[in-house]
């Protein structure tokens, strides 16, 4: 169903045009189509804001035509654009002298007279776009008053009231804390469902991203774009592969980037029936401490957790050498003072690793509840 | 609805502040016309005004052919730099923008100074007396030669703005331009005669001393310009949120700003040609008006800005010309000496935004 397209893009090519054109991607064919949450993801540099920016008119394309609800962007004036599609930047906003209500009402500016005076309706569509972000408390607040994270609710309640059939915008939960983000995510997620609207966002955050958007667009380093619901990007390995760099992989089971810690070593983990959770979130922090969680035996070093009254305890176990530990952090500080696993079985006996074991533990490590010394 | 209520008591908040301030602009322009080295009472001065005084014919001239209209200049001048500093600030998004930021005062100092430093003219002494041992030009010739320079510097600034997409750059240029400008004023001044300096720095320090022939230009282009600047108002509004978002809002942004530095040049460049630069108004008044009306809507700012500026330009006018005595002081000092403390209380007082300034 065509109609239902409401932005799309034919052999669109973007870049700069300095003394000779800067291409950063070509033949791009583009899709948004009403109802849909889109996200443009891609590692930095590889031209999430160009795209954005072409695709809102604030920057020519190369070549290659861009198409809002079935005509040229090219022959719409910006007050014609500006009632189709509403942008949300990444650029501060600085007034601080202004209601909220009065700058949401700014987004009727297509709609009002020479003198911007809302009419009845528009006052109307000011308190429901307000409404649909969940910011109708901040009606009456200046903007010099509120916080980043309402500030951004604002700045799309505005674009809201531009009534656009297409909002678009560019890193939105930039700067904004986890929970912030993931309330904008819901926001934005709800307002594509209306009825002949679509949303495009760029973000950074793939995590969000991929548990969001309907769809993804993804641009990678050499600006060649894939399209299609995250999971399909994920399973044929799109998506690591766009963002793959030294020290970052991505971890298919998890749909998540991590932090490839330096390894130091394996261990085995176990945990008494009821301490699942525990176990997930202890697997965690021994990864991120560099090491590597197996089954077998291979490994001499051993976690097991244990409940003990109402308490949880983390024993410790390496050869002879037994520790306990009431939380994680404590576990994971004293693996920090080990030596590497690993280097140690190439350079040093095993007496000489216990001897320097025995002589960490005489030290006073912190989160220690007992030690049981062989 | 709350929100319903705040927005009308915000309206009656501008309004009664918007008498307030008109009301005090009125009692400022008459103790201007009052008060002065002769002190003319009041009654005298309004029959004066209704052309039904009989009496003293050098009261007459003093109060028609200096005092009226150096009143009117007063308060189309002081209203003119006020607004031009607002659309300033608004569209460099910048607090310490003001009407003279594009370069306007620099260019009309340069044109002054090359006439009265370097054209003939053998006697020193005062500017009037510069200007009459100039002869025929007398001081049409200083007006044209402020205006020639400070056209000349926003033709520059207008062509090359044009061709820029930042407005920063614009900012810059401006700035440059100033001090480009200004350090060949200095050379002009070091070697050049030390009565033609004299005459040339009093030009500097601006005033509202104007005659009717000037009077008469000065407040249509001023009228006209302000009201552009007014109905600008709400693409002032918009850009507010900054260049990217005005223009996806809708707006022509190019067309828009060489609207607004047309009427900036048109009211700034217009007080400037006939009064000199005249410091501190066009940098102050916008602050005040912001903080004093809890606004940044430019549909309330713009006659704010008209009617503090006109009311303080007044003052300043008043205090400079020392009532009582037959001395005056120079309109800058003045109005930089009384208007910083009043600033500098705004800025302190801060509000519910915190210290500082914002636009």
């Amino acid at each position: 169903m065509k109609d239902e397209i409401l932005l799309y893009a034919r052999d669109l090519s973007i870049g700069y045009h300095d003394n000779f054109p800067k291409v950063i991607a070509e033949k791009l064919e583009l899709d948004l189509r009403a109802g849909e949450l889109v996200c443009l993801i891609g590692p930095n540099g590889a031209g999430k804001s160009t795209l954005i920016r072409t695709l809102i008119g604030m920057q020519q394309p190369l070549s290659g035509s861009i198409y809002l609800s079935g005509r040229d962007l090219k022959d719409f004036t910006p007050k014609e654009r500006a009632k189709k599609l509403s942008v949300v930047l990444t650029s501060p906003v600085t007034v601080s002298h202004l209601r909220v209500f009065h700058v949401v009402a700014l987004g009727r500016y297509p709609h009002t007279g020479w003198s911007g005076v809302l009419s009845e309706d528009d006052k109307r569509i000011v308190s429901f776009s307000l409404n649909a972000v969940g910011a109708a408390g901040l009606t009456s607040r200046f903007m010099g008053e509120i916080s980043d994270g309402e500030k951004q609710k604002v700045m799309i309640a505005r674009g809201l009231a531009q009534d656009p059939s297409v909002l678009v915008l560019d890193e939105p939960t930039a700067f904004l804390d986890l929970p912030h983000k993931v309330e904008i995510m819901r926001i934005l997620r709800s307002l594509s469902r209306h009825p002949g609207r679509a949303v495009l966002l760029s973000i950074h955050d793939l995590d969000l991203a991929m548990r969001t958007a309907d769809r993804i667009w993804l641009i990678d380093k050499g600006g060649k774009m894939f399209f299609g619901a995250p999971e399909d990007l994920v399973l044929q390995g799109v998506l690591s592969s766009a963002f793959e760099m030294g020290g970052v992989h991505f971890d298919i089971e998890k749909g998540t980037f991590i932090i490839a810690p330096e390894e130091r070593g394996s261990a085995v983990l176990t945990g008494e029936a009821g301490t699942e959770v525990e176990l997930i979130w202890t697997r965690r922090a021994l990864e991120r401490a560099g090491y590597r969680i197996c089954a077998d035996e291979v490994t001499s070093m051993r976690i097991d957790v244990c409940r003990s009254g109402g308490s949880v305890i983390w024993s410790w176990q390496n050869g002879r050498s037994r520790l306990e530990f009431n939380s994680i952090g404590s576990l994971v500080q004293h693996l920090r003072t080990l030596p590497d696993m690993k280097e140690q079985c190439k350079e040093h006996t095993s007496i000489e690793l216990l001897q320097q074991e025995s002589s960490i533990l005489n030290e006073c490590v912190p989160g220690i509840e007992t030690v049981i010394m062989p | 609805m709350k929100g319903e209520t705040h927005t009308r008591k915000d309206h009656h908040r501008v309004l009664i502040l918007i008498v307030l301030f008109s009301v005090a602009f009125c009692i400022s322009f008459v103790l201007d016309l009052v008060l002065g080295s002769v002190d003319i009472p009041f009654h005298e001065t309004f029959s004066i005004i209704m052309g039904n005084y009989v009496g003293d014919a050098s009261r007459e001239t003093i109060i028609m052919d200096l005092r009226l209209p150096r009143a009117i200049a007063a308060s189309f001048g002081g209203a003119a730099l006020s607004v031009a500093g607002l659309q300033m600030q608004t569209l460099f998004r910048n607090p310490l923008a003001d009407s003279y930021i594009l370069g306007i005062s620099s260019g009309a100092t340069l044109g002054v100074a090359l006439v009265v430093l370097l054209a003939g003219g053998t006697s020193g002494g005062t500017l009037p007396q510069l200007l009459r041992s100039m002869g025929f030009f007398g001081s049409a010739t200083v007006v044209s030669a402020a205006f020639l320079g400070s056209a000349a510097v926003l033709m520059i600034v207008l062509f090359v703005s044009r061709r820029i997409e930042s407005t920063v750059t614009i900012l810059i240029l401006g700035l440059m331009f100033g001090y480009v400008i200004s350090s060949v004023v200095t050379v002009l001044v070091h070697f050049s005669d030390p009565d033609k300096v004299k005459a040339f720095s009093e030009w500097t320090f601006g005033t509202f001393d104007i005659r009717w022939t000037e009077v008469s230009i000065l407040v249509p282009v001023t009228a006209v310009a302000l009201l552009m600047s007014f109905l600008l108002s709400k693409p002032l509004n918009a850009l507010l949120l900054g260049e990217g978002y005005a223009m996806s809002m809708g707006m022509n942004f190019k067309r828009i700003r060489i609207a607004i530095i047309i009427t900036t040049a048109l009211l700034a460049g217009a007080v400037t040609a006939f009064c000199g630069p005249i410091a501190f108004l066009g940098v102050a008044v916008p602050h005040l008006c912001r903080g004093v009306f809890v606004t940044a809507d430019h549909r309330i700012l713009v006659p704010a800005c008209i009617i503090v500026g006109g009311c303080l330009a007044l003052l300043s006018d008043m205090i400079a010309h020392l009532p009582g005595s037959s001395l005056t002081l120079p309109l800058s000092a003045v109005t930089s000496m009384f208007g910083a403390p009043v600033v500098i209380w705004v800025v302190l007082h801060g509000s519910r935004f915190g210290r500082g300034v914002s636009i």
